[in-house]
């Protein structure tokens, strides 16, 4: 039961990029079409996986003053092996168009937010689900926002043109498009979960930010 | 004293392990690195080079930064095409490599950019192949697949002798007319274009001697 739930938490109750807001770089910088949305998705599960794994496997080896540091290490590590392997084996054009943003994967925050606030306190079988539930939740969050910007922006869906007459709307494309599909999406699941709280009978109120999702400094336990 | 020694070797065998780790993969994934880099190369090449090519040479002559050639042969040895790759770093993303496919009468077959980093939508207007397939013809089984989907402004090079052409202006076998909106992309594929048109243009006679 607990690890059906450190799993499906990522897709829905804590999904990474709505309701966390974590990674927000890459998710402005790759959802501009679903396909770029579903490599990155990829690539960031593969070192969500394996980072949160071994820190949960080594985390009583390492002292708490030296942690981070450690962690920065493995992830880079992960980083760099899932380069190395998009190189030589994913399709040349999805290499070409994420190149440069899988480096930036190291200082993705949810890889380093899950080390931090679950795979560092959990045993590795619940740290490898958290870090596929996460996984899964950023890249359907991201396919999501891909998928609208790219029929927006382009009318196509996966390179697949939807109608014959669609005069594309650029700004989707680019930044811009990215905060304000984002921002419809967000205003959505605040839409549905006042719904759900009004069909249950209570008030709803917005989770607070208070940091209490992370804990690289002591700010939120003050 | 001993806390220190204890971080310093805790972070230490972190660093340590990790490394082994990345020797073990690079080691492991080098070859299949080469050979898709490889694939993509002969793919691309085959695209401006005629279908009647059964061997292609990788050029000495002229090999420069950012400059080399291939002579495309058929089945008897005999040289067909030349096909010339030049990069420019004069993109609005940065670098920009062209791939051009040179006949025996030194006129451009085709153009091609097999490398860049310009602005999805704007700049790509200018560089990108792309046949945009319908959704619903794909879900009806009927999409054709193009291998060299059209591109009017690098379609415009096909034909002419290679030479130094002009955006916008010289004269009407130097004039291409860049995209609007990408004036930069068009500028940079221009601008590495020249680059292997004046390399062929001087060592003509060195590129088609290579056997």
């Amino acid at each position: 039961m607990s690890a059906a739930k450190e799993f499906l938490k990522g897709l829905w109750k804590e999904n990474p990029v709505l309701v966390l807001m974590l990674g927000m770089c890459p998710t402005l910088a790759v959802s501009s079409s679903a396909k770029n949305a579903l490599g990155m998705g990829v690539a960031t599960t593969f070192v969500l996986l394996g980072s949160n794994v071994v820190i949960s496997l080594v985390r009583k080896g390492i002292p708490a003053k030296v942690r981070i540091p450690c962690y920065i290490v493995i992830i880079a590590v992960f980083v760099t092996i899932v380069e190395m392997l998009m190189a030589a084996y994913a399709p040349p054009e999805l290499n070409a168009t994420l190149g440069i943003f899988i480096p930036l994967i190291v200082v993705n925050c949810i890889v380093l937010g899950r080390a931090e606030a679950f795979a560092s306190k959990n045993s590795p079988w619940l740290s490898f689900l958290d870090g596929l539930g996460m996984g899964v939740g950023f890249t359907l969050a991201l396919m999501a926002l891909g998928a609208v910007r790219e029929f927006l922006g382009a009318g196509t869906i996966f390179e697949l043109q939807l109608f014959p007459k669609w005069e594309p709307f650029l700004l989707m494309k680019f930044a811009p498009g990215a905060f304000f599909v984002l921002g419809f999406f967000l205003a959505g699941m605040n839409m549905l979960r006042i719904r759900r709280a009004r069909l249950e009978g209570r008030t709803y109120t917005p989770p607070e930010l208070n940091c209490s999702q992370c804990n690289l400094c002591d700010l939120g336990k003050r | 004293m001993k806390d220190i020694i204890r971080l310093c070797f805790s972070l230490g065998a972190v660093c340590f392990c990790g490394a082994a780790a990345l020797v073990y993969v690079n080691a492991k994934t080098l070859v299949p690195r080469q050979q898709a880099q490889q694939a993509t190369l002969t793919k691309s090449l085959s695209l401006v080079l005629p279908a009647e090519t059964s061997d292609t040479k990788t050029l000495a002559v002229a090999a420069e930064d950012g400059l080399s050639f291939f002579l495309a042969c058929d089945a008897a040895g005999r040289p067909l095409a030349v096909a010339g790759q030049g990069s420019t770093r004069t993109g609005f993303g940065g670098e920009v490599v062209v791939l051009v496919g040179l006949e025996r009468d030194g006129r451009i077959r085709g153009v091609m950019v097999t490398k860049h980093s310009e602005t999805p939508g704007l700049g790509t207007k200018a560089t990108d192949r792309k046949q945009l397939k319908s959704l619903w013809a794909v879900l009806a089984g009927k999409d054709e697949e193009v291998a060299f989907p059209p591109n009017d402004y690098l379609d415009a090079y096909s034909g002419r002798p290679a030479g130094e052409f002009v955006l916008g202006g010289g004269s009407s076998e130097q004039r291409i007319d860049g995209v609007s909106g990408a004036t930069i992309s068009s500028k940079a594929v221009l601008a590495a274009v020249n680059r292997v048109c004046d390399a062929y243009n001087k060592n003509h006679d060195a590129i088609w001697a290579a056997q």
